[in-house]
């Protein structure tokens, strides 16, 4: 399968870039029309009896996300993704989400704004699948050890608080 | 004369407002055991700061006023209800701001006040890449506004003055004599409720979808918080729509409907109480339902041709819009192009909203019906001879009497929503909006849906920030709370 979706690849000289956020933007110019999107596989990877769904984002944050970046830049943009069974490389490495940046890959397949062979799903029908760039990890932060020390110091002072207002209600004499 | 407050009823605001804070601090647990189980020591740390901080609140308050001395009175318990919406967002926001996914802390205490109302409105920015602990706690917020944080608060401890407590959160269901056993009540419907919604996204996930059953589990906690809670936040940047499955968006719909419903009608239902659809809401609710949704699925066929995507798509968008969950299977751009019917069915489905003593907002059936019921009973009063008597009754759970100050009482909070959605509306097209976008972002903020056409961003002007949160917040209070504490402010400037 691998195999044919390399030679259909091959085959078809990859069309022109199409972003996510074009597609929201204009689907009946591109509904049923075939069309090439590129970006950060996100989220999980649906593995289904017929087919494997993905979600790839292809805003700012696809290849850089948020804690690499520092400064926010915009809200996430993507569309769902149908891909025939076995397509799926474990070379990829897993979605992206907190600890990982997904992998990036370009799909080509068919646009369909509101499928009615699937209930009226908007998505994208891939014919073929080229990995750009495998998944790696994002360097997380550790605890921050003043916010862990401030954490402690309120909750011990708290409590301290908490037990006296219980004293002096139990004792209104003292 | 107008009273300044004493010292002693700041004692006492303060001694519940702690409470409420230590009922915050146990929901932190939450996201703490769920960063901790994945190991994401960051947002770990995030969350015990905003604990540590309403554990140290909480001890602070019960030493100012150890116990009460006096019975607290209904005023006390507006104050209270109404600070407590705007405390907790603020307390909430903690993990939020910290977590780096947002631009502002204004941005975060949007969002914070979004998740507590259940309105489901997010300027989050890269949600796909959040950590599961930071996003288990707007998911978290969503279900303990939803459940009622001062009924949260009444669960674990008791305090005189605990019917004002209760009905100051816009609750007036009594199910049970106390306000103690109702709340348990309440709990018990909402658990039973996670148990088989929860079940039922996870089997879906797990078969259905052939996700992984940890990331499967999940997605059904998350979603299950928003949808029963009438919420709207999503794990996913994408909403339901992220999920392209059918039977995931059914549980999700029999979800919202149920949280739409009062927990009145849950207990009803529950006890098998008979005649229920004679209930002026239900019929209500029933009708209102099924009219919007006709108008916008005839509005929707000038939109999509194929008639299984239409009717998908116009069911789960009204029913997500009339329960006031706000949970999308289209994106914004998609609906804001519904325009004409479609838009007219989505704007009075999400202005309308769910039950009185539910986790929806909106105006809520109940007023509706009543409205429609007296104007109906006035136009008859005109038609009919000078002297005929007419008796002015109800059904809701047995014959009520429908007089004149309750009749002026629902109509005066129907003009409330109806003045603030158009509040909303004149500050969107002040910010240079269009009328019908802004109109839509306004009655969703307002209504507490969480619906968007695109309005609602990051990039947001500052004053429709603020507006909106006012917006959510009054909305949530149904106005009476927030004038109380208005008045109560004035006191404590004005008064002698």
């Amino acid at each position: 399968m691998r195999l044919l979706l390399v030679l259909s690849l091959m085959l078809n000289p990859s069309h022109a870039l199409v972003g996510t956020a074009e597609l929201d933007a204009e689907p009946e110019r591109f509904d049923d029309r075939e069309v090439t999107i590129r970006g950060e596989i996100i989220g999980d990877y649906g593995y289904r009896a017929d087919d494997i769904w993905i979600q790839i984002n292809d805003d700012t944050y696809a290849d850089t996300p948020l804690l690499e970046r520092g400064e926010p830049s915009g809200t996430n943009t993507g569309i769902g993704v149908r891909l025939p069974t076995g397509t799926v490389d474990e070379a990829w490495g897993p979605p992206g989400g907190y600890r990982v940046r997904g992998p990036i890959v370009e799909v080509t397949g068919v646009f369909h704004h509101a499928d009615p062979e699937r209930g009226g799903d908007t998505y994208v029908d891939a014919t073929a699948v080229r990995l750009i760039e495998p998944a790696r990890p994002i360097a997380v932060p550790g605890a921050d050890p003043v916010l862990l020390a401030m954490a402690a110091f309120m909750v011990i002072l708290g409590g301290v608080l908490w037990a006296r207002a219980r004293w002096r209600k139990l004792n209104p004499e003292a | 004369m107008l009273l300044r407050p004493s010292a002693h009823d700041l004692k006492f605001i303060a001694h519940d407002l702690g409470r409420i804070l230590a009922v915050v601090a146990l929901a932190g647990l939450l996201p703490l055991g769920w960063a901790l189980a994945r190991r994401e020591w960051a947002p770990a740390s995030h969350v015990l700061v905003m604990i540590g901080f309403c554990i140290l609140a909480a001890g602070a308050a019960q030493l100012i006023d150890p116990g009460r001395r006096t019975k607290v009175d209904w005023s006390h318990g507006l104050v209270v209800v109404a600070l407590t919406w705007l405390v907790v967002p603020a307390v909430a926001t903690i993990p939020l701001y910290l977590s780096g996914h947002y631009g502002s802390w204004i941005d975060s205490y949007f969002d914070a006040m979004s998740g507590v109302t259940t309105t489901g409105l997010a300027v989050i920015e890269d949600l796909d890449h959040l950590s599961d602990a930071a996003n288990m706690w707007r998911h978290t917020i969503q279900f303990l506004g939803g459940q009622g944080i001062v009924l949260a608060a009444l669960t674990f401890f008791s305090a005189s003055g605990a019917l004002s407590l209760y009905q100051a959160e816009g609750r007036d269901d009594r199910i049970f004599p106390s306000v103690g056993s109702t709340a348990r009540f309440i709990w018990l419907v909402s658990i039973v409720h996670l148990i088989f919604g929860v079940t039922a996204l996870t089997i879906d996930g797990v078969i259905g979808q052939g996700f992984t059953f940890d990331r499967s589990l999940f997605h059904a906690l998350a979603v299950f918080m928003a949808a029963f809670d009438t919420g709207g936040f999503s794990p996913q940047s994408t909403s339901i729509a992220y999920y392209h499955s059918a039977l995931y968006e059914v549980i999700i719909a029999v979800l919202m409907v149920a949280g739409a419903m009062s927990f009145g009608l849950h207990h009803a239902i529950w006890t098998k109480r008979r005649g229920l659809v004679r209930n002026l809401e239900v019929r209500t609710l029933a009708i209102t339902m099924g009219i919007t949704i006709v108008v916008t699925l005839i509005g929707l066929t000038a939109i999509y041709a194929d008639p299984s995507g239409l009717v998908r798509r116009g069911l789960f968008q009204v029913v997500s819009a009339h329960t006031g969950t706000g949970f999308a299977t289209v994106s914004s751009a998609e609906l804001s192009r519904w325009s004409g019917l479609a838009f007219a069915g989505m704007a009075v489905a999400m202005a309308l909203g769910g039950m009185s003593s539910s986790t929806a907002g909106g105006v809520k059936s109940l007023r509706i019906g009543l409205t429609v019921r007296a104007l109906i009973d006035t136009v008859k009063a005109a038609l009919l001879p000078e002297h005929t008597v007419m008796p002015a009754n109800y059904t809701q759970y047995g014959r009520q009497r429908l007089d004149a100050r309750l009749a002026q009482s629902v109509m005066t909070v129907s003009l409330l929503y109806v003045g603030l959605y158009l509040f909303g509306a004149a500050v969107g097209i002040a910010n240079g909006y269009g009328l019908q976008e802004s109109l839509f972002e306004s009655v969703s903020a307002a209504a507490a849906v969480g619906l968007s056409v695109g309005v609602t961003s990051p990039a947001m002007p500052l004053i429709m920030k603020l507006t909106m949160i006012f917006q959510m917040w009054i909305g949530r209070l149904e106005f009476i709370a927030a004038f109380a504490l208005a008045g109560f402010v004035w006191s404590t400037v004005a008064g002698e």
